[in-house]
């Protein structure tokens, strides 16, 4: 048996995040208390935007973190509907939230970091835009698949809108070179190499781990929790005395 | 029964409930009626304003038509004899979508002249405004499909369906709209238009399928 097949099972899935989630928190913390460090009182002030650039250590990671666990959606959604693991709804019905609250970070850390620089709170930019796209995305599938009562038809029906909704994905990456509107250009992610300086780069970099560990922590613990609570629900409809419906 | 059958069926469908259609085009009248009411009487404005505001209200038209589509053949029991079918069921979903865009352009055509003199849009944008209608409304209508479908065994609230669709429809009022206003501008609407057109193509050969999965997921 493959690996991916032995921890799709969810008994076997639980015992594994048990063991992994207190060292993602920790990592986590000390991600964070580096970075932060790093950040608030090691890394230059931009020529350009002054000590406000220190808000781009919170933003930029946010906004990965973002896409990245709605691209990671799009692949177990993928998986989920072709090899039906009950753990693909379990990761997707886990994950969207953690995602919705990272874009929605992004957001606002954005806005507080526009407000300064740009002289508005928000603008109708290419990049924004898409980014909130993302957002309302993001809401519909948490809807959409809590307002169906049966597990199965509930995954498939919001799989269906993941990827659907995956079209945005590059359409995000891409904004800002295919629309020359306002929000500068990525830095870090170029062909011929990064042009953010490397003290700036490093406490980035550091910034990027911590977010990753947190929302691996976040996603593992909201997976925890949603086993745990069909299992109790399988258990409430086996034991008729206690049932629901009474 | 063959695909022309199908086709005649469901327009015939569609034509012999004229009252809703009816309500329909004048809500589309009523939204407009009310633009002066909230931006101001000022001709230059609403001259400025009217691509735009003639997509707002056929976007708040389409989302209103869609229980058209499947929905009302849900309650009644319809779709599981359309699942039935010996016909694949993509088919009946694309002549079923195909009757629906052609009933909303229909409804269009009607209504577009009254607003356009209410709001005293430039004539030259006329061409370039119906064009993206050709383009843009089979977009609403597949992206509409697919998530009235994804939705159809929920007891639904109706803003849901709006939360669902908003995000997917601003592409398509983004470019419709630009097209409309590069015209106006003096400048070629072309790549706005190019892009509805991709977001057409993209959609046309997939959504019918997509659709068929979520209607048989939602009715199984």
């Amino acid at each position: 048996m493959s690996f991916t097949s032995r921890f799709a099972n969810p008994g076997k899935f639980l015992w594994l995040a048990e063991r992994l989630m207190p060292w993602f928190a920790g990592a986590s913390l000390l991600a964070f208390g580096v970075g932060l460090t790093l950040t608030l009182f090691h890394s230059p002030v931009d020529y350009q935007q002054g000590e406000t650039v220190r808000i781009m250590y919170v933003h930029v990671p946010a906004a990965w973190l973002g896409l990245m666990i709605y691209a990671a959606m799009v692949v177990v959604a993928c998986v989920g509907l072709i090899m039906r693991h009950t753990l693909a709804d379990i990761f997707c019905t886990a994950a969207a939230p953690v995602g919705a609250l990272f874009v929605a970070l992004c957001l606002i850390t954005g806005s507080i970091w526009g407000h300064p620089t740009w002289g508005a709170w928000w603008v109708w930019d290419a990049r924004l835009t898409s980014v909130l796209v993302l957002f309302l995305i993001y809401c519909g599938v948490i809807v959409l698949r809590r307002s169906f009562d049966d597990h199965a038809s509930g995954f498939r029906s919001s799989a269906i809108l993941i990827l659907v909704g995956g079209v945005n994905i590059p359409i995000v990456h891409f904004s800002v070179n295919w629309w020359n509107t306002l929000h500068q250009p990525s830095g870090l992610l170029r062909l011929s190499g990064s042009t953010v300086d490397v003290h700036m780069l490093r406490p980035l970099l550091v910034m990027a781990l911590a977010y990753v560990f947190f929302a691996a922590f976040l996603v593992l613990m909201r997976m925890k929790t949603e086993i745990l609570k069909r299992r109790i629900e399988a258990a409430l409809l086996l034991d008729e005395d206690n049932g629901p419906l009474m | 029964m063959t695909v022309i059958e199908l086709l005649r069926h469901d327009l015939r469908l569609q034509m012999r409930r004229p009252g809703e259609w009816a309500a329909l085009v004048l809500f589309f009248i009523a939204i407009i009626l009310l633009v002066p009411f909230t931006v101001g009487p000022e001709p230059e404005l609403l001259r400025r304003l009217a691509p735009g505001l003639i997509w707002l209200a056929t976007l708040l038209m389409s989302l209103l038509a869609l229980d058209r589509l499947f929905v009302d053949d849900a309650r009644d029991g319809t779709l599981d004899l359309i699942l039935l079918s010996p016909l694949p069921l993509p088919l009946i979903v694309a002549v079923r979508l195909a009757a629906q865009t052609a009933m909303m352009l229909l409804a269009l055509m009607l209504v577009v002249l009254p607003a356009i003199l209410m709001l005293g849009m430039n004539v030259i944008v006329l061409p370039v405004l119906a064009l993206g209608f050709m383009l843009g409304i089979p977009v609403l209508v597949l992206l509409g499909g697919i998530m009235s479908a994804v939705t159809i065994s929920l007891r639904r609230h109706p803003a849901m369906l709006t939360l669902l669709l908003i995000p997917f429809y601003i592409p398509a009022l983004i470019f419709a709209v630009a097209a409309c206003d590069a015209v106006a501008s003096g400048v070629s609407p072309l790549p706005h238009l190019l892009l509805l057109a991709a977001m057409l193509a993209l959609l046309l050969p997939t959504a019918p399928f997509v659709i068929a999965a979520a209607l048989r997921n939602g009715q199984g």
